[in-house]
């Protein structure tokens, strides 16, 4: 499977975009790969959708300023990081996530319960990586989803981010720092 | 390499493994719809909403309103793109949409309603919406936005054979828009077909203020008509010295269609695996419509399903057909009359294929 950044950043290049083709070409690229970014932040699909079409439309109105693809694209990712924290703050969105931590499926419900055999082989290849990233500090956290699913550059982290890309730099190596302990801790 | 390195190699590995396949238990649903609805939609707060405040269960009500049909595009009704090269457009946001520069065009995707029967018994009517890709000038104002959809809205010809629309506006061109802060003026070439029933040409005014106001994304500004000829009432009963807007949201029944299929999208095509979602908006008794999902002309599922709200607000449904084996659909939705259990009061469908 190609990652985001094999994929092509953007997509094709388009020049001359309009507002509507913008979005709706950015939509068909971005859509699952933004949702599900701000799902692993907030863990909650309908929050997440509604996060990111709201980043669209915040997007389709600031397009005479955007105007281009990769800028558009910066400003989706800044917007959904964003939403998804202030999301997160909300102590109902606090709870359901750390419920669904335990759970470890989507309080929406569209996915399966997984079985046993399903989560003990999640287990051997190191689901649990992605609890743990959740008990990281928040910063930690966006850099390292924002760095290892879709495989930003540290200067696209910090944009997304609005921190420096030394920042991005400590808070990945903390992170990491930090996950590589609680994995050698539990196996 | 150190231990450490290779360690923290490792460590990013099953990191970016174990995110994207945690990410992919998640499937996130279409929202194209909606998103494009609410950014041709006149917002009706100053305050964007600030949804993580609404309970998860009413949630569902955000979902804004529209029926999308990119399939129409190429079904004859989009404006003629002139040939020469683009030059400069002396059109402002709130100026004429009849600017003289021989601008290059663009197609963009612009809401516009349609009168429609609510029905198969054709005995009431409401407002469907569409969306339609159509040219307009590049780097068009509101205005000329605003008169390419208000002309799309006005030629319903593309859609007779697919949905129960009627042509009041038949005959008749819009001739130009403007757009103030406080007033859309809209002037058309006469005043409306004859031969259609009040209820039909007071939509047939709504349908122009609805689509008006949609393409200009400026709120609910009153709409003024000029016709051309000089006529002083449209369809011989709407005085054009007077302003036309939408209702309250308490009385958009009064103009909106009481079933609207969001999605399936008119001809969508589904993946073979994918797991279809309809979803729309319905005015409807105690918020309760029916549904059939019919194949080859079979019913291969139904049920029933609750809307966020019943009528007279507007609420949003959903339905989950799950994966369905390949084949050309249709998702009608219905609500029965509840004096006889029998008589269809509203319906409507939409066809789409799994393959």
């Amino acid at each position: 499977m190609l990652t985001v950044a094999e994929r092509g950043e953007t997509g094709p290049a388009i020049a001359g975009w309009e507002a509507d083709t913008a979005l709706t070409d950015l939509y068909a690229a971005h859509w699952h790969s933004l949702v599900r970014l701000s799902w692993l932040l907030v863990r909650d699909q309908y929050v997440a959708e509604e996060t990111v079409q709201e980043a669209f439309v915040a997007m389709h109105s600031h397009w005479s300023q955007l105007r281009d693809p990769d800028m558009a694209l910066a400003y989706l990712r800044r917007s959904v990081v964003n939403s998804s924290r202030s999301v997160l703050r909300h102590r109902i969105v606090e709870d359901r996530y750390l419920s669904a931590e335990t759970r470890a499926r989507t309080a929406y419900g569209t996915t399966t319960e997984p079985s046993a055999e399903t989560l003990a082989l999640e287990h051997a290849t190191g689901d649990r990586l992605v609890a743990a990233l959740g008990r990281l500090p928040r910063r930690q956290r966006e850099v390292l989803t924002l760095r290892y699913y879709l495989d930003l550059s540290e200067v696209q982290i910090a944009d997304a981010l609005h921190i420096s890309p030394g920042s991005v730099k400590a808070h990945a190596h903390r992170g990491l720092a930090a996950l590589r302990a609680e994995v050698e801790g539990t196996s | 390499m150190t231990d450490d390195d290779m360690k923290g190699s490792d460590i990013e590995r099953q990191l970016r493994e174990s995110l994207r396949r945690h990410a992919e238990r998640i499937t996130p649903r279409e929202r194209r719809t909606e998103i494009l609805a609410m950014v041709h939609e006149p917002s009706e707060t100053s305050e964007p909403p600030r949804r993580w405040l609404i309970p998860v269960a009413a949630a569902a009500s955000v979902a804004l309103i529209g029926a999308i049909a990119w399939g129409v595009a190429n079904t004859g009704n989009q404006q003629a793109t002139p040939a020469t090269p683009a030059a400069t457009s002396t059109a402002s946001t709130t100026g004429t949409a009849t600017s003289n520069a021989t601008a290059a065009t663009t197609q963009v995707a612009l809401p516009a309603y349609f009168v429609g029967a609510n029905s198969g018994t054709g005995d009431t009517f409401g407002l469907y919406r569409e969306f339609v890709r159509t040219a307009v000038p590049a780097g068009a104002t509101p205005a000329q936005k605003a008169k390419a959809a208000v002309a799309v809205a006005m030629n319903a010809q593309p859609f007779t054979n697919l949905e129960p629309y009627v042509q009041p506006w038949s005959g008749t061109k819009d001739n130009d828009v403007t757009v103030t802060p406080d007033l859309i003026t809209i002037t058309l070439s006469g005043p409306g077909a004859s031969g259609f029933t009040p209820e039909q040409t007071k939509l047939a005014v709504q349908e122009l203020v609805w689509t008006a106001q949609a393409a200009i994304g400026q709120g609910t500004i009153p709409v003024k008509f000029v016709v051309a000829d000089g006529s002083a009432k449209l369809f011989g009963t709407y005085a054009t010295n007077k302003t036309y807007n939408r209702p309250t949201k308490e009385q958009q029944y009064e103009d909106l269609a009481p079933i609207w299929i969001l999605s399936p999208e008119r001809g969508k095509v589904f993946a073979a695996g994918d797991p279809v979602v309809a979803n729309g908006e319905s005015c409807a008794f105690e918020a309760t419509t029916q549904w059939q999902l019919k194949k080859g002309g079979a019913v291969v599922k139904s049920g029933t399903t609750m809307a966020s709200s019943g009528c007279p607000i507007r609420g949003t449904w959903q339905v989950d057909l799950g994966v369905l084996n390949p084949g050309s659909y249709t998702f009608w939705m219905f609500e029965v009359s509840m004096k006889d259990g029998q008589t269809l009061v509203a319906e409507t469908s939409k066809p789409f294929t799994v393959k």
